[in-house]
């Protein structure tokens, strides 16, 4: 049957080599997009560190600066909040997520420089957005005059090589500072790995602040913020920010999905041609061959049989169409070719052999569907 | 004209067949003209922004301290200044990205983007003016509270009220004087989009900003630096002038900090060139031959496709042209024939893609142009179609049709008409 086989396919040389190629290139498509489409979704769906529902973030100030009673209002505001009918929690203080991005670098204990989020909070902040504690404590309001700060165990690492450093203090820009506690790791969005942090005392009169509403109440707490904020700070005489912390997130997330999708869109694009082409070479080639199957057919050979050769026929070219574009792969990787760098080489692989097998399953049902109909003295006739 | 009805008559005869060819090269078409905008709506000319090819810009500058921490940012006034003294370029001015002045509107953020700029920004940049004109270089020297705002600014704050000049503004307690208004610009002039627009030194890093903007010893802040050079001729004179007063001023600081990458680059080249480094300020022969190759890459799948569905209706059709070489048909006339009827397929695929590109871009550019996080579209999109647009559309038109036919008409005129007669593969 082999050699039968191979016989057809050097009788098709032309044919096969068209659909040896093509099969090579989607080959090489599907490896690079499901390893690039892994590499960005890679922390999608694993656990972030910390709660977003019902949490908003407020920058509050006022318009007309005066710096001795500005921090007195800011209080007025914090204790408002507090008073809020909508709202179940208050922190001081905002932990930059999502979107903020606001890093400072820090020597490591091997001298190598490292970027960190510093991220505010009050004695309420672990409890409000679900923070752990894993060492130590969480910050109380003394931390704000000793400098004390909760870290990530990422910062612990590399501060200081091991993850309980409770007790321990590092100097940035000639200040001290005294690990008092580490808390859980925290992913700054989804599609961020988890990224040294460290939380350090804020106080109310920053104007920032971290609430918890209660269920259902957000959109009404954020239509009270108007009167809230006139009440603290006079008419027309503060600027705001407030948006929740799931708002942000899905607009970050809006950007992500958008690229997803215009990275995903292009290379389904080009699956979906190399699938159709394939199913119509085959389609082309079979009804080509009609009467020969009819000869077989006539001749004993069964359905089955018969259905047997174009799948035996086509995976002969698809395995080495998949070998060859696998030998492209590794050898563009070698040369340091960037999109070809994908961590995920294994997973992907499988995932383009089962597709591969698919395409092929797609490719032989109209030809199989035929000669299940097969009527010898019909298919002999035909031209 | 009645071979070229045949032709068409031939061409159309297989409609499913000829419509998913159609699809396949219209789709990829559209794929080519979507990258090819998103880049030129960044480096080619624009409505608002007519010397993109004659500027150098400065969009980054890191600076490196003595413990080795480096840090990324825009331009500090104190290298917008001295290269404001710079001799070569016609006119260098300096202008913040993007900002936004968040509003709190019906418990939600509403961002509205505007810009800081020097006085020199109306020269280098283009705006329809409504009302009024721009502020000067002298207004901002004087640090005089001027604004001008776009259409849809002026609906904001007046409603339809068209006669605003004079008239004040006040946005996060800064009282501004509108003295010109503009059409709204399109979201795609990447460093024109805005929705108002201020003296530097009336902003002051007050709105969306911060103290650094009016530090004039600060190297870093939030200012990009346009050089406008008089030909694109005079680059490397900008560049070597460039790099000998940036080495001035690195010893002026180099106490405290050292500008380690601060590449005054074409736009082009700043976005989509490869490797860029100090010294490499425009795109070059291997940054145009990767974008080629870009093009080429989107093309391969459905051009191996359209080679095989080629071939595998080619040899389904052998045994017709057989008959046709039997009974007198030259080699010539049926390849002419083949030409034909593929070129008209191409075509009309090519121009039903290039129009689903525009669209496309038209309508969702947040997902193709990626200049700019603009927050709203209220000044549309204005896109370009550049010489090298057409030319990887050239390609494209060059390579389907290579494609489509060179593998049949090269089989084709190498089998006698026997082989032809019996449908043997070609």
């Amino acid at each position: 049957m082999i050699i039968h086989i191979l016989h057809i396919i050097s009788r098709n040389r032309a044919t096969t080599l068209l659909s040896f190629l093509l099969l090579s290139a989607a080959v090489l498509v599907n490896v690079l997009s499901a390893g690039g489409m892994m590499q960005r979704m890679q922390y999608s769906f694993l656990p972030r560190g910390y709660t977003m529902d019902d949490i908003g973030i407020l920058y509050a100030d006022a318009k007309n600066k005066d710096e001795t009673t500005d921090s007195i209002r800011n209080v007025e505001l914090y204790n408002h909040l507090k008073a809020s009918p909508y709202v179940e929690k208050v922190a001081s203080g905002t932990p930059n997520l999502i979107y903020n991005y606001n890093r400072i670098s820090l020597k490591g204990y091997n001298d190598t420089i490292f970027s960190v989020y510093p991220r505010g909070g009050d004695e309420e902040m672990a409890d409000l957005m679900g923070i752990k504690i894993l060492h130590g404590r969480w910050l109380q309001p003394s931390d704000h005059g000793s400098s004390g700060i909760v870290v990530t165990p990422e910062v612990a690492r590399l501060l200081f090589n091991e993850e309980n450093v409770t007790g321990k203090s590092f100097e940035f820009q000639e200040d001290k500072y005294t690990v008092i506690g580490v808390c859980n790791s925290i992913r700054q969005n989804k599609h961020a790995n988890f990224s040294p942090s460290f939380f350090y005392f804020e106080k109310p009169a920053e104007g920032a602040f971290t609430i918890l509403t209660k269920a259902g109440k957000e959109p009404a707490f954020s239509r009270s913020l108007k009167n809230l904020m006139t009440s603290v700070y006079g008419i027309n005489n503060y600027t705001i920010y407030y948006e929740t912390i799931r708002y942000q997130d899905s607009a970050k997330n809006h950007y992500t999905y958008v690229s997803v999708f215009q990275f995903l869109f292009l290379r389904l694009f080009m699956l979906l041609v190399a699938l159709l082409s394939f199913v119509a070479v085959i389609w082309y080639t079979t009804e080509r061959r009609k009467q020969e199957w009819s000869i077989r057919y006539a001749m004993g050979r069964s359905k089955m049989q018969l259905i047997g050769y174009i799948f035996f026929e086509n995976l002969i070219i698809l395995i080495g169409a998949f070998i060859f574009a696998l030998v492209i792969f590794f050898s563009l990787r070698h040369f340091n070719v960037e999109s070809f760098a994908t961590k995920f080489t294994l997973p992907t692989i499988t995932l383009t052999a089962l597709l591969m097998l698919i395409f092929l399953l797609i490719g032989i049902l109209i030809p199989s569907h035929k000669i299940k109909k097969l009527d010898v003295s019909e298919l002999l006739k035909s031209e | 004209m009645s071979k070229l009805s045949y032709i068409l008559k031939n061409s159309f005869q297989k409609r499913f067949l000829i419509a998913a060819y159609i699809v396949l090269i219209a789709l990829t078409t559209m794929f080519v003209v979507q990258q090819q905008l998103g880049i030129d709506s960044i480096g080619a000319n624009n409505l608002n922004e007519p010397y993109v090819n004659r500027s150098l810009y400065l969009s980054g500058v890191q600076v490196t301290y003595p413990d080795n921490r480096k840090e990324s940012f825009f331009a500090g006034l104190k290298l917008c200044k001295r290269m404001k003294e710079m001799k070569t370029p016609e006119k260098v001015s300096f202008f913040t990205w993007v900002r936004y002045w968040g509003v709190f509107e019906n418990g939600r953020m509403n961002r509205i983007p505007f810009r800081a700029t020097d006085g020199t920004y109306w020269d280098v940049m283009k705006f329809r003016f409504v009302e009024g004109h721009p502020y000067t270089e002298e207004d901002v020297g004087e640090s005089k509270p001027l604004v001008v705002i776009s259409e849809t600014l002026r609906k904001r704050f007046f409603g339809n009220e068209t006669q605003v000049l004079g008239r004040q503004i006040e946005i996060e307690g800064l009282r501004l004087t509108v003295c010109g208004v503009v059409k709204n610009v399109p979201y795609s002039s990447a460093y024109a989009f805005a929705e108002f627009w201020m003296p530097y030194t009336a902003w002051g890093g007050k709105i969306h900003g911060g103290s650094s903007t009016l530090d004039e010893n600060e190297v870093q802040s939030l200012y990009l630096v346009q050089t406008l050079a008089r030909t694109s001729l005079d680059f490397a004179k900008i560049h070597q002038e460039y790099n000998t007063l940036m080495t001035g001023l690195n010893k002026e600081i180099e106490s405290e900090k050292k500008i380690t990458q601060a590449t005054l680059s074409t736009r082009m080249n700043y976005y989509f060139g490869k490797n860029i480094n100090q010294d490499k300020y425009k795109f070059s022969a291997a940054d145009i031959l990767r974008n080629y190759l870009s093009t080429l890459w989107l093309l391969l799948i459905p051009l191996l496709a359209l080679v095989c569905l080629n071939f595998a209706r080619a040899n389904e059709r052998s045994t017709e042209m057989g008959i046709r070489r039997m009974v007198g048909a030259g080699k010539s006339e049926i390849n002419s024939e083949l030409i034909i009827e593929n070129l008209v397929v191409i075509l009309i695929g090519i121009m039903l893609g290039i129009s689903l590109g525009y669209v496309t871009v038209y309508l969702y550019p947040f997902i193709f142009i990626t200049s700019v996080d603009a927050g709203n579209l209220e000044g549309g999109v204005w896109l370009p179609f550049t010489g090298r647009m057409l030319s990887h559309l050239l390609l494209t038109i060059v390579v389907f049709l290579a494609a489509s036919v060179a593998l049949p008409i090269a089989r084709v005129s190498h089998q006698s008409i026997l082989n032809l007669l019996k449908g043997d593969e070609l």
